[in-house]
């Protein structure tokens, strides 16, 4: 916390010189624990986000939490950390509980409707939070409390119905025990005393048809409503407009039908600042520096990617033009369950230098943690072994003297293997790793305090593997992949396997760029071929990617992710090891499929990507 | 019990099951089991660490009244740390049986725990054992044992084991019929933490609410996520009268995980699940 104080202090010189300023916390510093706080309490199907600034209430559309990007820290930072956690788990359990699906709220039912249907759903949800992660109870009971004070601190004779209802449940206690104990007022709205009885009990329900039901006669008899009207700050509000449909990759069972794909996705609101675009990856490369925090763009990968099988017309080979230089491989069509053969063409070139100089800054930035990873790296380092029951040795063997003299004794010919020496354990190890450049890779990282680009942390995280790697004698390659279509497939070289860590290396790794698309099946085989060509006995192929398998020709959705498996599946038939390091934080629906389990890790929180590449090598080659 | 053998071996024991371990049948593992034995085939014990496959080995034992030899592999393993040797005595030498053979000749069960971190040529003694003819050549002695029809070999594997060094040979783990292990459905966990470590449904419910959540971070990086057995040290020290909090975070997520964020996010949820 003291950390995050001085931190705050002294990146921004504003808040220091404005005595008056309330401190705040920001999202950016709980991010990372939030993201894996958000995956737990979810089981994987929500991710955290900020959202717009100057909100101080979560929302979420069904996928993503959306929360304050600050929250002030008041009476303490501890405080509003608690909050933080608690508006989480508050909108995980209304996205979580169905609150969110509003059938039966017929779609031209009042818009009273809604605002008494949310006003009832978030105390259920209360109620629902402080029963079942009872360990936030306490906070929320506070919450209340406070939102209760405030309210009646501004309360008025021309507060609205909704108001006045909800001064009255926050002063229920949450515990259903309690709360029958006693006598429930009815508040003094135009509602009939049984209503508000069943209300009450409908909070406890354990669903939430009963409080649907009652919101729709709530509006039929107390319609005056105001809507949207002021809800306590920690709960999200219900927003139709926001939700998206979970898409296809629920499960990893594939459907079978492409036809049975059409996404059906409910219009979005352009200019929205809590929408999350989907965008066309050809966009992204060119994409402008947004102004501020404007410029914020969530990752998140073409939803038009799930498509028709490709027709007839588009099943053509390669012309000897576009095979021209280009090494062919062939493609897997999970539509009629065959290889095309020659499908793609991939070239393969050096990649571009850069200035070396960004390299040299990543190091000088980070070199205490450069320094840590090189110790960790020394421990891999082979380890000298003392080979016993040798024919030869620098030592006698004692236990073997011992046995042996024991068989002769036994009147068995004694073993004459009765020496020891040390050996040297070779680790015989060879990694290629495959690093996306797509251009979704352009895009800037949601809500980073650094304001980076996807490219920047892969940058870094190269030089962290290859400075950790230098300690090792591992041999190791690296390669960037993109492309556009299958005619031209990308292989950029990095670093080759023969080829020294050294300056040339460190500019390429500079001079890397976003390029275009993610057709990840062609420079697996590409990659799979090198890699199994080195002499060691453990090969492994590392994938770094942002994203599910996309080209602009069709390579996205069922189709793509099939030829990534196949790809994947070559791979490990040549003896290859497979690994996969994402932050597609929908890459949960579909990784196993590709990778199987244990196979891959996914970041959520994208700057410690960088850091994570070199720890999961060394995990995975761990004796 | 032949507490000399005990003794003689560094890295196996020989025990004998004769009160009835807790286990509670998760799926139709004890059926299979019995059948397997029956049948003499060789078993695989599939599962993360923690989750009862040691436990459901000794109960096994117990209901098919069989001693337990269970051997702690290790990368120093040698064949003949298995099979035995001659050692001298006084002024004689004995030849002192391995784990296995002993097993063999007792008709015991052999539970090689941990098999991946045996030497792969360490491995391949027990080839013979797992085909049809059962056989256990021991070089030394000369002898041919053929395993009598009470003896049963069991090994454990756990696949989440990351590194790829270690991994099992297809050779090997073709060998054996795979009995999968995975953490117990909620009720069944509820059960076994109260059982075991005395504390009442409600914390034991706690305890297997919290796993849950911390097993969602499966593939966040965890080595290994939370086990029945840590929820169970948990509930061991919460019954001692360590703070259900704190207690979580001594058993829980100081274990799991070495990741700063990974630890600060599951002391969240372990205040997310247990109040002060």
């Amino acid at each position: 916390m003291l950390r995050s104080v001085l931190k705050r202090l002294r990146a921004s010189e504003p808040v220091a010189e404005q005595p008056g300023q309330p401190a705040v916390v920001e999202l950016a510093e709980l991010e990372a624990v939030l993201s894996l706080y958000v995956r737990a309490l979810s089981a994987g199907s929500l991710r955290i986000a900020a959202g717009p600034s100057g909100v101080r209430s979560p929302a979420t559309d069904g996928r993503t939490v959306f929360l304050p990007p600050a929250l002030p820290a008041d009476p303490s930072l501890g405080h509003a950390r608690l909050r933080y956690r608690l508006m989480t788990a508050w909108t995980v359990l209304q996205a979580r509980s169905g609150c969110l699906e509003l059938a039966p709220l017929p779609p031209a039912s009042p818009a009273s409707a809604l605002a008494w249907y949310e006003l009832l759903h978030g105390e259920w949800v209360d109620r629902r939070l402080a029963r079942e992660w009872s360990g936030l109870a306490p906070v929320l009971v506070e919450l209340r409390r406070e939102e209760l004070a405030a309210r009646q601190a501004k309360r008025s004779a021309g507060d609205g119905w909704a108001e006045q209802v909800l001064r009255h449940l926050l002063d229920l206690p949450l515990d259903p025990l309690a709360a029958s104990t006693m006598t429930s007022e009815p508040p003094p709205v135009p509602l009939e005393a049984e209503v508000w009885e069943r209300l009450v009990a409908a909070l406890d329900d354990a669903g939430l048809e009963s409080l649907r039901a009652l919101a729709l006669e709530l509006a039929a008899q107390v319609p005056a409503v105001e809507h949207p009207f002021d809800l306590p700050t920690y709960r999200a509000r219900i927003r139709p407009e926001l939700l998206t449909r979970r898409p296809l990759f629920g499960t990893p069972e594939l459907s079978d039908r492409p036809a049975s794909t059409a996404l059906d996705r409910p219009a979005v609101r352009r200019g929205d600042p809590l929408v999350v675009e989907a965008r066309s990856p050809a966009q992204a490369p060119r994409r402008a520096r947004g102004s501020g925090r404007g410029g914020r763009q969530a990752i998140q990968l073409s939803l038009g990617d799930r498509e028709a099988p490709p027709t007839l017309s588009r099943l053509t080979p390669l012309s000897e033009a576009e095979k021209a230089g280009a090494t062919l491989y062939p493609e897997w069509d999970c539509w009629s369950g065959s290889y095309l053969p020659d499908w793609c063409a991939v070239r393969q070139t050096r990649a571009r230098g850069g200035n070396v100089e960004l390299v040299e800054r990543i190091l000088r930035q980070h070199r205490p943690l450069v320094q840590h990873l090189k110790q960790q790296f020394e421990a891999l380092r082979p380890e000298r072994l003392r080979l016993t029951r040798q024919l030869d040795g620098d030592e006698l063997d004692l236990a073997a003297i011992i046995e042996a003299t024991a068989d002769r004794r036994a009147g068995l010919s004694p073993s004459e293997k009765l020496y020891s020496r040390t050996l040297e354990r070779e680790r015989s190890i060879a990694l290629a790793c495959l690093v996306d450049l797509s251009g979704s890779t352009g895009a800037w990282i949601d809500d980073d305090p650094r304001n980076e680009q996807v490219i920047e942390v892969t940058r870094r995280a190269l030089v962290f593997l290859c400075e950790a790697l230098s300690v090792l004698d591992d041999r190791y390659a690296v390669f960037g992949f993109t492309g556009t279509t299958r005619k031209q497939c990308q292989i950029r070289v990095i670093k080759g396997f023969d080829e020294p860590y050294g300056a040339e290396v460190k500019g390429r790794i500079a001079g890397l760029a976003p390029g275009a698309y993610t057709r990840i099946g062609p420079a697996l085989r590409h990659v799979s071929g090198i890699l199994a060509r080195q002499p060691a006995r453990v090969r492994l192929l590392i994938l770094v990617s942002d994203g599910r398998p996309n080209d602009f020709d069709g390579y996205g959705g069922r189709y793509g992710i099939e030829d990534t498996r196949r790809a994947l599946l070559e791979a490990r038939q040549r003896g290859l090891a497979t690994f996969a390091l994402t932050i597609d934080a929908e890459a949960r629906d579909y990784m196993p499929y590709m990778f199987g389990p244990y196979h891959y890790v996914v970041i959520e929180n994208l700057p410690a990507l960088a850091a994570k590449l070199p720890e999961l090598y060394r995990r995975l080659t761990l004796r | 019990m032949e507490p000399s053998l005990n003794a003689r071996w560094t890295d196996a024991q020989v025990t004998e099951v004769s009160e009835e371990p807790f286990y509670l049948p998760v799926r139709d593992e004890v059926a299979v089991f019995e059948a397997a034995s029956a049948r003499r085939l060789p078993v695989m014990l599939k599962g993360p660490t923690g989750v009862g496959k040691t436990r459901f080995l000794r109960y096994m034992a117990w209901r098919l009244n069989r001693p337990l030899v269970t051997v702690a592999c290790h990368d120093d393993l040698t064949a003949s740390d298995l099979l035995g040797r001659y050692l001298i005595t006084g002024g004689e030498t004995v030849w002192i049986d391995g784990p296995l053979t002993h097993a063999v000749r007792t008709g015991a069960i052999c539970y090689l725990d941990e098999i991946v971190e045996a030497r792969k040529d360490t491995t391949v003694v027990i080839h013979p054992l797992t085909d049809d003819r059962r056989r256990l050549r021991l070089e030394k002695t000369g002898e041919l044992l053929v395993a009598p029809p009470e003896f049963m070999l069991v090994i454990s594997y756990n696949p989440g084991y990351q590194s790829l060094t270690k991994n099992l040979k297809p050779s090997t783990r073709q060998r054996f019929i795979a009995i999968d292990f995975d953490f117990p459905p909620p009720d069944l966990e509820v059960e076994i933490i109260a059982h075991e470590s005395g504390v009442d449904r409600e914390t034991a419910r706690r305890l297997v609410q919290l796993g849950g959540l911390i097993r969602n971070l499966r593939d966040a990086g965890l080595d290994e996520p939370a086990s029945t057995r840590l929820l169970i040290y948990a509930g061991l020290l919460i019954h001692s009268g360590i703070a259900p909090r704190r207690a979580c975070e001594l058993a829980i997520a100081a274990p799991i995980s070495d990741d700063p964020a990974v630890r600060e996010a599951v002391l969240d949820l372990v205040t997310t699940v247990f109040a002060e």
